[in-house]
């Protein structure tokens, strides 16, 4: 006879049962898949978020998700009530958070070329372009810098950054889709709204920066004591 | 007489001895306030001390009705408003059915910053006299593993350190909980959603499930947990972040008070490298489940056969 891990299952609880198992453990579930998941409460601030849908990739197990828009205001992402304390997410600025965003009230019919002649934007420290070998048109529409460049020639609005981030790096935006990888908000059921690479990642300087941590424990461990 | 008679032949209850004890204990503090010192109280201290003592003599969480929530519920809102003069309100929302929570942590994303640790002690009002955290974040040298015996927890310098990475722990939510075998006062439990709480009102400090607990996650209240005034986080649950008293343990409960509303915990809400994952793990549309499936995934102390809900991942 062979056993599959349903017998397995079957014959622990049961043996449970025999030993008399203490009525306070968790009894172990008939089955580990529930045919209709449970709907969690949605919280409120899940509804006051302004999301997109993404386009190009599913969630978890095939779902569609949103991502949210950087073209909007996006204090209420940015600031996160925690206890009574309001958390401030080390994210970027949203797009309308830039002095001169839309990129298309200076850049008028000017045409983006090579790398910058000008002393323009001189807080963009442009690391990932110059490790990546390219330069503002590389990922920037010349003729409309308020849009990104994708390879096949379309483009896409700031909001959907993490297409373009996607055409390299490829294990992370799966991952980022899986929810291995970025940030969901506000719910862990339901609707499901994920940051996108750019609200966290500068694209022209990708890495986080060092700083000090908050404080640590003032007790020990045992093993860490007696050393 | 026959009042008497009445009384002796009534089937007396447990509970309602203890309920008739009570009411005696409440109408004799009464009378001694009455002709005693305790008379100089103030009306508010008065009424405190006598709702300590009905509350001192309700029962365990589990076997309450819920009028009896309801009712020490109120009791423990108003006692904080007299005592802490604050406004807290006190859930006792039980488990979502089908849910089971389950947690995992990327090892090459966490950097060591301890956001998470700031946002858990705001939320759950932990003491800030004492300084107790549930989030505990190791750093460990790279190439030597997980080391728990060469991590060092308390490191207060720039991070990331070169050379190093980060584990974090706090309380996994064992499926196999070895706290809750050994209370002998059956004052810690596992919820139907997977969350193991505390009854702080029943615990009576043997500390047995710190001494049971292989990952360190439990903590004690040496003294009184003293939170500051403004900082108390007034949205509170029966078993969650509500006011803990002197001589009990308590722990992480994946934020119980936001997680039963749906809300992601403090810590993953707090955590700046997205390098926590929380979720049903019965949902087969959620992060969680996708992590489990897609990932390398180990748990810390595997073999003591604990069955921990939180998992461990790297990219």
């Amino acid at each position: 006879m062979t056993l599959s891990p349903r017998h397995g299952v079957t014959i622990t609880a049961a043996l449970m049962a025999m030993m008399g198992c203490r009525a306070n453990r968790a009894a172990l579930p008939e089955s580990h898949e529930v045919s209709e998941p449970a709907t969690p409460p949605e919280p409120a601030a899940l509804s006051a978020l302004v999301a997109v849908p993404v386009s190009g990739w599913t969630g978890p197990g095939g779902g569609t998700f949103e991502v949210a828009r950087r073209t909007s205001d996006f204090d209420e992402l940015r600031y996160r009530r925690i206890g009574v304390r309001s958390f401030a997410l080390p994210l970027r600025p949203a797009a309308r958070g830039l002095a001169q965003y839309p990129c298309s009230s200076c850049h008028q019919g000017t045409r983006l070329t090579g790398p910058r002649d000008a002393p323009a934007h001189e807080n963009i420290r442009p690391e990932h372009p110059v490790l990546a070998q390219g330069a503002c048109p590389t990922c920037h529409v010349p003729g409309a810098v308020d849009r990104l460049l994708l390879a096949a020639g379309s483009s896409a609005t700031l909001d959907h950054a993490y297409r373009l981030c996607a055409q390299c790096h490829f294990a992370q935006v799966n991952d980022w889709a899986g929810g291995g990888h970025g940030k969901r908000l506000v719910s862990w059921g339901g609707r499901r709204v994920v940051l996108s690479c750019t609200d966290c990642h500068d694209p022209h300087r990708p890495g986080l920066d060092p700083r000090l941590p908050f404080a640590g424990p003032r007790i020990r461990r045992a093993p860490e004591a007696a050393r | 007489m026959s009042d008497g008679r009445e009384m002796l032949d009534k089937r007396v209850g447990r509970r309602t001895a203890v309920g008739m004890i009570a009411g005696t204990v409440a109408a004799a503090s009464q009378l001694l306030g009455a002709c005693s010192p305790a008379n100089l109280l103030s009306e508010e201290e008065r009424e405190a001390r006598l709702l300590a003592w009905e509350d001192h003599l309700k029962g365990q969480f589990r076997l309450m009705t819920p009028e009896e929530r309801t009712e020490t519920v109120r009791r423990l809102e108003r006692l904080a408003k007299l005592r802490q003069g604050v406004d807290v309100t006190i859930a006792d929302t039980a488990a979502v059915p089908g849910v089971v929570f389950g947690y995992a942590f990327n090892i090459s994303k966490c950097q060591g910053f301890r956001n998470c640790v700031e946002a858990c002690v705001n939320e759950n009002n932990l003491d800030r006299r004492a300084g107790t955290q549930y989030i505990r974040i190791f750093e460990m040298e790279d190439g030597g593993g997980i080391d728990l015996d060469h991590a060092d927890a308390t490191f207060q310098h720039e991070v990331p350190a070169a050379g190093h990475f980060y584990f974090g722990t706090q309380c996994f939510q064992c499926a196999n909980p070895p706290c809750v075998e050994v209370c002998p006062v059956g004052a810690t439990w596992q919820e139907p959603d997977g969350i193991v709480v505390v009854d702080y009102d029943w615990c009576i400090g043997c500390r047995y499930c710190m001494a049971a607990c292989p990952y360190w996650a439990r903590r004690f209240n040496w003294g009184r947990p003293e939170v500051p005034e403004e900082d108390i986080n007034p949205v509170q649950h029966y078993l969650g972040n509500r006011a803990r008293k002197k001589g009990v343990v308590e722990k992480c409960t994946f934020c119980i008070q936001r997680s039963r509303s749906g809300r992601l915990p403090a810590c993953v809400e707090a955590c700046p490298t997205g390098a926590r994952v929380f979720g049903n793990v019965l949902d087969p549309h959620s992060e969680i489940r996708w992590v489990l499936e897609h990932k390398q995934v180990f748990r810390l102390k595997e073999d003591l056969n604990t069955e921990p809900r939180f998992w461990y991942f790297t990219d």
